[in-house]
C-alpha cells in the first residue's frame, strides 16, 4: 500500500528529465483550454458582427427586422432599396425571418437579451403580448410629429389598435383583411357577373349558398379555403363570420370568455354545410389553395389580399372584392402590420430619430406596399387617385375601416395560441371531420384553458 | 467467498492509486478533454440544471429571471392537462407504429441489395439518399405529394376509382401519412447498418451450410438473422429513440393538425415555450418526456447487456 503511494512521487523525483512525452501532453492539453479560452475572450468582435454595431466606419448602421417573404418581401425591399438611396450616411441592415412563432420568439428573445433590433415589423395584434412586459419603446406623439408623423395621416383604426393601456407602441402600415378573390371567367361562364364584368356584392348566407351551388353546376370547384398547416385561415373565416353577426370572444383582457354559443354554432353550422355539400374545398394547405385558384380549378378564394401578386403574375383573369356579408355586416377578420421600437438597452435619442425617419420615408413608398394587396395606414397614399387607380387592390379599400382586430389577450393574436387552437377545432369542421356542436366544444374548451393559464407577461 | 476476499484489497489498492496520480498526468487529459467538457457542461448539463429550476417556477419567455415560485404546480397542472397527454399518446403511437417498418423493411432490403452482384451501388444509393436530405426539403416534397388534387400519390388514388383520402386532413390518417414519410426519408441509416451487419457474416458459414444441404431461405432464417441480432438491437434501440424523438417533419409538415392529431410531445413542448412563452411549464413536460425516454434507454440496456451475457 504504502509503496504505491509513493510510485509517483518517485517517479518524477528519479526521472527529472523524462519530460518528453508526458510534457508533451502537458503542454498540448494546456494549449487545447487555452484555444478555448482565447476564443471566448474574442467575444467583442463576434459580438459586433452579430448585432450590427458600427465597427467603426462612419456610417450609422440601423438594424431592421421583419417577418415578410414572398410577394411582401420583395415589395418591402423595393421600398428599403428607396430609403437607401434617398439615405446614403446610413447603412440599413434588413433580416427577413420566418412568419409566426419563429419570428416573435426570437424577438421577444433578443430584446429582453439587451440586443433588439433598432426597428421591427410586428402585427398588431400582438401588441398585447410585446407591451405588458415592456418590451416595445412607446412613442410620444410629439415626437412622431417631429418626424412628420400625426395621428390624423393614419387609418383612425389602425392607429387606434396600435395604441396600449395609454401608450402608443407602434405606427400601423397596412390594414389587411379577409377577401374574397373570385375568377372572372368562371363566374361569367355560370352567369354571375353583372353588366361591368363585377361580382356584385352578396348578402346572407342562401345568396351565398346560391353563387356557390350555381358555379358547383359548372364543374368547378365553387371555393377554396385552405386549413392544412394552418389554422390561421380557418380562424380568420370564422372569426369574419362571426364578428358580422355582432359575436364577442373574451374579456378582461382574456381571462373571461364570453363566447356567444349559439351564434358560434351558427357559424360553425354553416361552415359545415359548405363543406357538406361540396362547395368548399379545405382540405389543402396554403400552397395547394393557392393552386387551385391559380390554374382555374376554383371560382372563388377565401384568403388574406396578400396572394394578389402571384395571381397577377400567373396573368388569372380575377377579381377581389370584400369578404361577403353573410351575417348582417360585411366587416372581416383583418390585422396591421406595424412598425415597433423594440427596448432599447439604453436610451438613443440619435439613433431612435434616426429609425423614426426611416418609418416615415418607408411610409411615404406605402403605394408599393399596396401593390401586394395591403391597404395602406397612412391616409397621404391611401386618399390618392394613384392607390385609387390600383386595381383589384384599391376594390376592398373600405375595409380597413370596418376591420375586425383579434381581440386583445396575452394569447391572441397573429400565430398566437388563441388562432391555433381555435383553428385547429374550425379547420376540422370545415372537412367535415367534426360536428359543428363538437367543433364549438373544443373551441370553447380551449378558450377556457387560456384563459385560466398563469400569465405569462 | 475466497474470490470476494481477494478482490477487496486490490480495489482499494486501485482507487488510492487513482487518487495518488492526479496531480500529475491527470491534468493534461482533463485539458484533452475540456474542449469536449465544457460544451458537455454549457449546452447539456447547464441545460438540464436549469431545466429542471424552470420547472419549479412559472418562468417566463419575456420577463426577465425566473419568474414566481410555483413549487410542483406546473407538474400538477402537467398531469391533468389532456393537451399534453394526448401530445405524449400521439409520440408513442408514431415510435410503435413506425419502429416496425423501419426495422423490418431495412433489414428486407438490405437482404435483398446484397444478393444483388451487378449494380449494387445503385440500389445502396437509392435507398439511402433521401436520408441526406434535410427535414425541409422532405417536408416540402410530400406535401406536395400528398396534395388534394395534385399531388402523385392522390393521383394514383384517383385513377384507382378510390377516393381522396385526405392525407393530411384527415385526423384519423395524418399520423400514418407522417410515418410513411419518415420511413421513406430515415429508412436509408437503417438500411445501411444492416447491410455493414451482412457483410460482416464470414461467406464460410454458408459455403458449409449449402454443403449441407441447406436451402436459400432456411439460411436466412437461420442464419442470416440470427447472425445479425446484434445489428437488430442496435437498429431498434436507435430506432425507438430517433422516433420518441419526432418533431421536424410534423411541424413542417401538418404543424401538429388536423387539429392537434399529430402534435407529438416535443411540439406541445415547443408551443407551451415558444408560442405561450410559458417556459416553466414547458420544461416540466420536457423533463416528464426526457424520464419516459431515460427509462425506455435503461430498458433496452438491460435487454442487451442480458443479450451479451447469453
Amino acid at each position: 500500500m504504502s509503496a504505491h503511494r509513493q510510485t509517483p512521487a518517485q517517479a518524477t523525483a528519479t526521472q527529472p528529465h523524462r519530460l518528453n512525452r508526458r510534457g508533451f501532453l502537458a503542454a498540448a492539453g494546456t494549449l487545447a483550454v487555452a484555444t478555448v479560452a482565447a476564443g471566448c475572450s474574442n467575444t467583442y468582435d463576434v459580438a459586433s458582427g452579430f448585432t450590427g454595431t458600427d465597427s467603426g466606419s462612419g456610417m450609422s448602421t440601423l438594424v431592421y427586422w421583419n417577418l415578410l417573404s414572398g410577394g411582401d418581401g420583395s415589395h418591402m425591399q423595393a421600398m428599403e432599396a428607396y430609403y437607401t438611396r434617398t439615405h446614403p450616411g446610413v447603412n440599413l441592415q434588413s433580416t427577413i425571418l420566418s412568419w409566426g412563432d419563429p419570428y416573435y420568439t426570437k424577438l421577444a428573445m433578443a430584446t429582453r437579451a439587451g440586443s433588439p433590433p433598432d426597428v421591427a415589423i410586428m402585427h398588431v395584434s400582438r401588441i398585447n403580448e410585446f407591451g405588458p412586459p415592456g418590451l416595445l419603446t412607446p412613442l410620444s406623439l410629439d415626437l412622431l410629429a417631429e418626424h412628420g408623423m400625426q395621428p390624423k395621416d393614419f387609418t383612425p383604426r389602425a392607429f387606434a389598435k396600435a395604441h396600449f393601456r395609454g401608450h402608443q407602441l407602434a405606427i400601423p402600415l397596412d390594414t389587411h383583411p379577409l377577401v374574397q378573390y373570385y375568377n372572372t371567367a368562371l363566374c361569367k361562364k355560370a352567369g354571375l357577373l353583372d353588366s361591368s364584368g363585377q361580382l356584385p356584392p352578396i348578402n346572407g348566407p342562401a345568396a351565398l349558398l346560391a353563387v356557390l351551388r350555381k358555379l358547383k353546376k359548372t364543374g368547378v370547384t365553387p371555393v377554396v379555403c385552405d386549413q392544412v398547416n394552418d389554422q390561421s385561415t380557418a380562424w380568420r373565416l370564422f372569426y369574419t363570420l362571426y364578428s358580422q353577426g355582432g359575436g364577442k370572444l373574451v374579456a378582461g383582457n382574456g381571462t373571461k370568455v364570453i363566447l356567444d354559443e349559439a351564434l358560434a354554432t351558427r357559424v360553425l353550422s354553416f361552415i359545415s354545410q359548405m363543406a357538406a355539400e361540396g362547395l368548399m374545398v379545405s382540405n389543402v394547405d396554403n400552397n395547394g389553395g393557392t393552386a387551385l385558384f391559380l390554374a382555374g380549378d376554383a371560382a372563388l378564394f377565401w384568403e388574406g389580399e396578400w396572394e394578389v401578386a402571384v395571381f397577377q403574375a400567373g396573368k388569372l383573369p380575377f377579381s377581389m372584392q370584400p369578404y361577403p356579408a353573410v351575417f348582417g355586416t360585411d366587416v372581416a377578420w383583418a390585422d396591421s402590420h406595424t412598425f415597433v421600437i423594440p427596448r432599447q438597452p439604453s436610451a438613443d435619442p440619435e439613433k431612435l430619430s434616426m429609425a423614426l425617419t426611416m418609418i416615415r420615408t418607408l411610409l411615404g413608398q406605402s403605394l408599393i406596399w399596396a401593390e401586394g394587396g395591403h391597404i395602406p395606414a397612412w391616409l397621404p397614399v391611401r386618399a390618392t387617385a394613384a392607390y385609387k387607380r390600383l386595381k383589384p387592390q384599391s376594390n376592398y379599400e373600405s375595409v380597413a375601416d370596418r376591420a375586425a382586430y383579434d381581440p386583445p389577450a396575452w394569447y391572441s393574436g397573429a400565430g398566437s395560441d388563441m388562432e391555433n387552437y381555435a383553428g385547429a377545432a374550425i379547420g376540422t369542421v370545415m372537412t367535415g371531420g367534426l360536428s359543428p356542436q363538437a367543433g364549438y366544444r373544443e373551441m370553447r374548451q380551449a378558450f377556457e384553458t387560456l384563459s385560466k393559464e398563469t400569465v405569462p407577461v | 467467498m475466497t474470490t470476494r476476499a481477494m478482490r477487496l484489497p486490490a480495489t482499494t489498492a486501485g482507487r488510492t492509486t487513482r487518487r495518488a496520480r492526479l496531480s500529475g498526468g491527470d491534468l493534461s487529459g482533463l485539458g484533452f478533454l475540456a474542449p469536449f467538457l465544457i460544451f458537455y457542461a454549457l449546452f447539456l448539463i447547464l441545460p438540464l440544471v436549469l431545466d429542471v429550476v424552470m420547472s419549479l417556477f412559472n418562468t417566463s419567455l419575456v420577463l426577465p429571471g425566473f419568474g414566481s415560485f410555483a413549487g410542483l404546480a406546473n407538474y400538477r397542472e402537467l398531469f391533468g392537462d389532456s393537451r399534453f397527454w394526448q401530445a405524449m399518446w400521439h409520440t408513442i403511437l408514431f415510435t410503435l407504429v413506425s419502429t416496425p417498418p423501419l426495422v423490418l423493411l431495412s433489414l428486407f432490403f438490405a437482404i435483398a441489395v446484397n444478393r444483388i452482384s451487378r449494380g449494387q451501388w445503385f440500389f445502396r444509393l437509392a435507398f439511402f439518399l433521401p436520408y441526406i436530405l434535410p427535414s425541409a426539403v422532405i417536408a416540402l416534397i410530400w406535401t406536395w405529394l400528398y396534395e388534394p388534387g395534385y399531388g402523385l400519390i392522390d393521383g394514383f388514388f384517383h385513377l384507382l376509382g378510390l377516393g381522396p383520402p385526405g392525407w393530411l386532413s384527415s385526423p384519423s390518417l395524418a399520423l400514418y401519412s407522417i410515418v410513411i414519410v419518415t420511413v421513406w426519408w430515415t429508412i436509408g441509416f437503417n438500411f445501411i447498418l444492416y447491410l455493414a451487419g451482412l457483410q460482416e457474416i464470414p461467406r464460410e458459414v454458408y459455403e458449409a451450410s449449402s454443403i449441407d444441404g441447406a436451402s436459400r431461405w432456411r439460411q436466412t432464417w437461420r442464419l442470416t438473422l440470427p447472425m445479425l441480432g446484434r445489428t437488430t438491437t442496435l437498429v431498434v434501440v436507435l430506432q425507438v429513440i430517433a422516433s420518441l424523438k419526432i418533431f421536424d417533419q410534423i411541424y413542417l409538415i401538418t404543424a401538429g393538425g388536423p387539429n392537434y392529431a399529430t402534435r407529438s410531445a416535443i411540439e406541445f413542448i415547443y408551443d407551451t415555450g415558444f408560442t405561450s412563452q410559458r417556459v416553466g411549464y414547458a420544461s416540466a413536460a420536457s423533463l416528464v418526456l426526457f424520464v419516459v425516454i431515460l427509462v425506455v434507454s435503461f430498458v433496452w440496456l438491460a435487454l442487451v447487456q442480458r443479450q451479451e451475457r447469453v
